[in-house]
């Protein structure tokens, strides 16, 4: 069959449009699915993109914190560590703490640090040779260490001076190197600082956490004290053997002697805890007495090692100045001022007088007198001493109350009756008598009333009740 | 009777078409219909559909771009806080404060222990901190030491209160006592001296921060 015949079939050409059209659907509908897969691919990516920026700014709150902290502690960086222009302050620095130090620099050298790496911090380090004594070069690092700058000492030589290197004070010279290590801090340019709104009333909320981390930043420093008596440990410590006169003492009995003081001391210590707890007045005045006594004589041994300088070697010079003698100094100031062998002391006689008056308001003449007793003996001495004077006088018209008093009471008077009126008269060992009158050795008749009778007997005004 | 159609070919009429070509037609008609359908649901409802979320998406996505963008800012800024804050924390970490250590060495030297009697002092010294960590060298603390005895064992009682003593915090023990005497000087008490050295080595900044914390 003919082309043309073909073309003039309507069947044939119905089913060639039909298929025509089916082809051009079939490439229509692929060519939007593909197009659809396409978007829908995009879709995912964006989605994909979007969590991980809200994942991301979900963050940001925090960010800004942090970021707001550092950008607040950053300016204690920037005092910890100078910048180019501090550094020339950082040398004056030095120079501020040879003085306080009491060293002598005669070098400052500037080191040449290579730095490869780029960084914030770049490392300056001065080599420094100076004189001085050991204490004199703690002191200098100690300075360094403790400036507000941050500043280190990575290594030091120390060339000890021989004996007859001295200076002014006496002090063995050494000679120091040392190198001080500091950093500059000059911040690398990076990002342009993104503006945080808010940023001012952010600071005051994190307030905390700012002092926090600027706290974290600061770098620790030891307390140096000073010397505090200590020898140089640079410094040959022998003594030179003829300087080693007069009494001499082998470590042995240098151990011992200091040991046996110590070991009083120390119960003497106790001794002064017991005393204190004690509330019998007698019992503190007979403690207080064999306290005086043992601390006088510790102090006399004392003085004797120091006045003769036995105690040569060094550990127990220092045991001897660092472990006794704060002991005995510090019982004295619990002591007061000494009195051995001058009588008892002005506050032991105040407190005597107190005890003493307090048992004659009640009438107990024998306690007063006994409380009196175990300063007797001493109060001659004590009278010495303007100050104690009229407290012995106190004390010895108190004794005498009592005295007098228990003697009244031992004067065998009957007082029989009185008649009281403008002329009153008492029947006293059955003679009648009236007011004035003398009835014994330094007795007389003081004042009459109706239930008792007022003597006065050696100057004392004393009563008597009337025997019913 | 038979009829004879005499017309020509072309104007004769035209048979009629078969059910079977008629159902073929259909069915041509149908597939192309229902294709024409699947076209237009795809191209109007699914592929709108698509752009719209899409567009939605590019919409939300660059709404958020400026946020993004402040959170990378300061990402970068933190970071750059960051490494400043390592880099000083490693510097200030390393230091050792040497004040303190002298400090004690002076207190061992001059106090001793309350069992030992020794008279020590020391000669040249040398001090040095290092950082190589390839080589494990952090520096040390050498000095030369010297007795005022002649009793050898006083040595081994220093060097024991030595390693024993807070000085010795961040430093590795030192070696085993070794020394000699030397000469004997009459002209001063005591007279004879042994010589020794000092020697310690520093540990790393790590186990010197783990002892300064115990």
């Amino acid at each position: 069959m003919q082309l043309s015949e073909l073309i003039h079939n309507r069947v044939f050409v119905s089913v060639a449009a039909g298929l025509a059209l089916t082809g051009f659907f079939g490439g229509a509908i692929y060519f939007q699915n593909e197009n659809i897969e396409e978007v829908r691919a995009q879709i995912e990516l964006r989605k994909g993109e979007i969590d991980t920026a809200q994942a991301l700014v979900a963050g940001t709150p925090d960010l800004v914190k942090e970021v707001v902290v550092e950008r607040e502690t950053d300016a204690v960086v920037a005092e910890l560590l100078p910048n180019e222009e501090a550094i020339n302050n950082f040398v004056r620095t030095l120079r501020g703490f040879e003085e306080s130090a009491g060293v002598r620099i005669t070098a400052v050298k500037k080191k040449n640090v290579n730095s490869k790496e780029k960084r914030d911090f770049d490392r300056v380090v001065y080599q420094l040779t100076f004189e001085g004594d050991t204490f004199g070069l703690i002191a200098f690092i100690d300075q360094v260490e403790s400036d507000s700058r941050f500043m280190s000492v990575p290594s030091f030589k120390l060339t000890p001076g021989g004996r007859e290197s001295l200076d002014g004070s006496g002090r063995t010279v050494h000679k120091v190197t040392l190198d001080v290590e500091t950093y500059v801090y000059e911040p690398q340019k990076g990002s342009e600082p993104r503006r945080i709104d808010g940023y001012d009333r952010k600071v005051q909320q994190l307030a905390a956490e700012i002092d926090e981390a600027r706290a974290m930043l600061q770098v620790d420093s030891y307390e140096y004290l000073g010397a505090r008596d200590r020898r140089d440990p640079f410094v040959d410590p022998r003594t030179p053997a003829d300087s080693l006169l007069g009494p001499m003492m082998t470590l042995d009995e240098q151990i011992a002697a200091v040991d046996g003081l110590l070991e009083r001391a120390q119960d003497l210590q106790v001794f002064w805890a017991d005393y204190q707890a004690m509330e019998d007045f007698e019992m503190r005045v007979q403690a207080t007495v064999t306290f005086e006594e043992e601390l006088f004589k510790l102090e006399e041994d004392v003085r004797l090692l120091q006045v003769e300088g036995t105690i040569r070697d060094l550990s127990e010079g220092r045991r001897f100045r660092e472990d006794l003698l704060p002991i005995v100094d510090e019982l004295r100031v619990a002591m007061g001022a000494s009195q051995y062998g001058q009588g008892p002391g002005f506050e032991l006689l105040a407190e005597a007088r107190d005890v003493m008056a307090g048992h004659l308001s009640v009438g107990r003449f024998e306690e007063a007198l006994a409380a009196m007793a175990p300063l007797e003996t001493g109060l001659d001495r004590a009278a010495e001493d303007a100050d104690r004077l009229p407290l012995v006088n106190e004390i010895r018209d108190l004794a005498f109350r009592a005295r007098t008093a228990m003697d009244f009471d031992a004067l065998d008077l009957d007082v029989g009756g009185v008649i009281v009126g403008d002329y009153s008269v008492a029947l006293v060992d059955g003679i009648s008598v009236e007011e004035g009158e003398m009835v014994g050795p330094e007795l007389f008749v003081k004042s009459i009333e109706e239930d008792r009778v007022e003597f006065l007997f050696r100057g004392v005004a004393l009563a008597r009740l009337i025997t019913q | 009777m038979i009829f004879v159609n005499l017309l020509p070919e072309e104007y004769r009429p035209q048979p009629s078409i078969t059910p079977k070509k008629a159902a073929l037609l259909a069915t041509g008609a149908l597939v192309n219909a229902s294709l024409l359908a699947w076209w237009g649901w795809l191209a109007i409802g699914v592929s709108a559909k698509v752009d719209s979320e899409l567009t939605q998406l590019d919409e939300r996505m660059a709404s958020l771009k400026p946020q993004v963008e402040f959170h990378r800012g300061l990402e970068s800024e933190h970071r750059q806080y960051q490494s400043r804050e390592n880099t000083l924390d490693q510097i200030t970490s390393e230091r050792i404060s040497w004040t303190r250590k002298m400090d004690e060495l002076v207190d061992l030297v001059d106090r001793g222990s309350e069992a030992s009697h020794y008279l020590i002092w020391l000669g040249n010294l040398n001090v040095t901190q290092l950082s190589d960590p390839k080589r494990k060298q952090y520096g040390s603390f050498r000095a030369d030491g010297f007795s005022g005895s002649g009793n050898f064992a006083n040595l081994a009682n220093f060097l024991q209160d030595l390693e024993e003593s807070s000085f010795a915090g961040g430093f590795n023990p030192p070696a085993p006592p070794e020394g000699s005497q030397s000469k004997v000087d009459e002209e001063l008490v005591p007279s004879e001296v042994w010589s020794f050295p000092v020697e310690l080595s520093l540990k790393s900044p790590k186990e010197r921060n783990t002892d300064a914390a115990e």
